[in-house]
């Protein structure tokens, strides 16, 4: 089926339906004379006829030879575009198919992820990171997860969970505190991959139950969770502002 | 929270075109599926053609179409063309809280309102039609 884009710019005919003279679908050629000089010179009624018909196969050929270039015409002119659009959206097929790895990271990826991290505190961040890569890359504690995605060899996402256990009440549970990928290759389904692999090691060590917390502005992470099944949990997160006096 | 009938019509409305994009459906076809009001329907229909959501198809077998993007649209893009999802107490100076009371309920009905808004604004189009996709099949 064309798509929208083509849909618009068909012909107003179709194939199969190439319009006779007269016919209302054509006014342009509704005004044009039908006469032929050929036919003028005939005296008699069957010989125009003939003249007529002959012309209506001609001309009804001719609409549908038009018909067809013109549909040419517009894929030729089209497609190429939505094909460089859809190259756009997923630069190397579907996401299924790219060369993406998920892997446990290691004291290499330091640089990148503190790069990577699209935080709006950036001179605090790399103090964060240094601790967070000592407890959850460092130490080696299974219950504690810090995966990277790769892609053609280079880091371009990370994701960053544990477990969790009577915090808040709560009985075990999985704990996503961090993700990102970078703003080139969003929307590919690097985010889903590694929420999945989080998913399933998090779910392996016993818990059914993974939870997040996300910026109420932070519209881009909440849809991610959100499109990927998260929902509102039973536990609402309060705050208070801590005045001066 | 309850939804104005307006805003409950266009997502109705909008989820079902855009569940097939390439699919144009009358208002009719939308009203019987889900027997509600064709008129009010066709009310909604005309504003959300207004707004560019969905886009008129004249013709024999004409119709309506989703002409937006899945993943861009939320629940709160197609709400907010037809009511604010703002609660207001029905009070005379309600909006000028001078009393320490109505401030109070202004402050916790602002509480409400804000994370309604916050949820729907991030759920998209796509997300809630894989949802419902899932939901049907579930069924």
């Amino acid at each position: 089926m064309l798509s929208p884009d083509l849909r618009s710019n068909r012909p107003r005919y179709r194939i199969g339906h190439a319009p006779f003279i007269g016919q209302e679908s054509r006014p342009e050629r509704r005004s044009r004379p039908v006469t032929d000089p050929f036919a003028e010179a005939a005296d008699d009624p069957g010989g125009r006829r003939a003249l007529k018909t002959t012309l209506a196969f001609f001309l009804h050929w001719w609409y549908l030879i038009t018909a067809l270039t013109y549909q040419e015409n517009v894929s030729e002119r089209f497609l190429p575009k939505a094909a460089a659009a859809a190259a756009i959206a997923f630069p190397e097929g579907d996401v299924t198919d790219m060369d993406i790895s998920i892997r446990d990271a290691v004291a290499d990826d330091f640089e990148i992820v503190v790069a990577l991290d699209d935080g709006s505190k950036k001179d605090d961040k790399p103090g964060y990171w240094r601790g967070i890569f000592e407890h959850y890359v460092y130490e080696n504690n299974p219950d504690r997860i810090f995966l990277v995605a790769e892609k053609a060899g280079t880091v371009v996402g990370f994701i960053v969970g544990e477990v969790r256990a009577w915090e808040f009440g709560s009985p075990p549970c999985g704990w996503v505190f961090a993700v990102t990928v970078t703003p080139e290759v969003r929307e590919l389904g690097i985010g889903m991959r590694m929420f999945d692999e989080i998913g399933r090691r998090l779910k392996k060590m016993g818990v059914t139950t993974l939870r997040t917390m996300v910026d109420l502005d932070n519209k881009r992470a909440l849809s991610f969770f959100r499109g990927i099944g998260m929902r509102s949990g039973r536990y609402i997160e309060l705050e208070k502002h801590l005045l001066n006096d | 929270m309850k939804l104005n009938k307006a805003s409950l019509l266009a997502l109705i409305a909008v989820m079902e075109l855009a569940a097939e994009p390439e699919r144009q459906l009358s208002t009719s076809d939308i009203a019987e599926k889900y027997d509600i009001s064709t008129h009010h329907l066709a009310k909604v229909m005309r504003n959300l053609v207004h707004e560019g959501v969905v886009q008129a198809m004249r013709g024999v077998g004409g119709g309506y179409r989703f002409a937006g993007n899945v993943n861009r649209t939320t629940l709160l893009d197609i709400i907010k063309l037809f009511e604010t999802l703002e609660s207001e107490l029905d009070l005379p100076h309600w909006g000028k809280a001078a009393d320490p009371v109505v401030s109070e309920l202004q402050s916790i009905t602002t509480e409400i309102d804000t994370l309604t808004k916050a949820i729907l604004d991030t759920i998209t189009l796509a997300t809630a039609l894989k949802n419902t996709k899932l939901r049907g099949e579930d069924a």
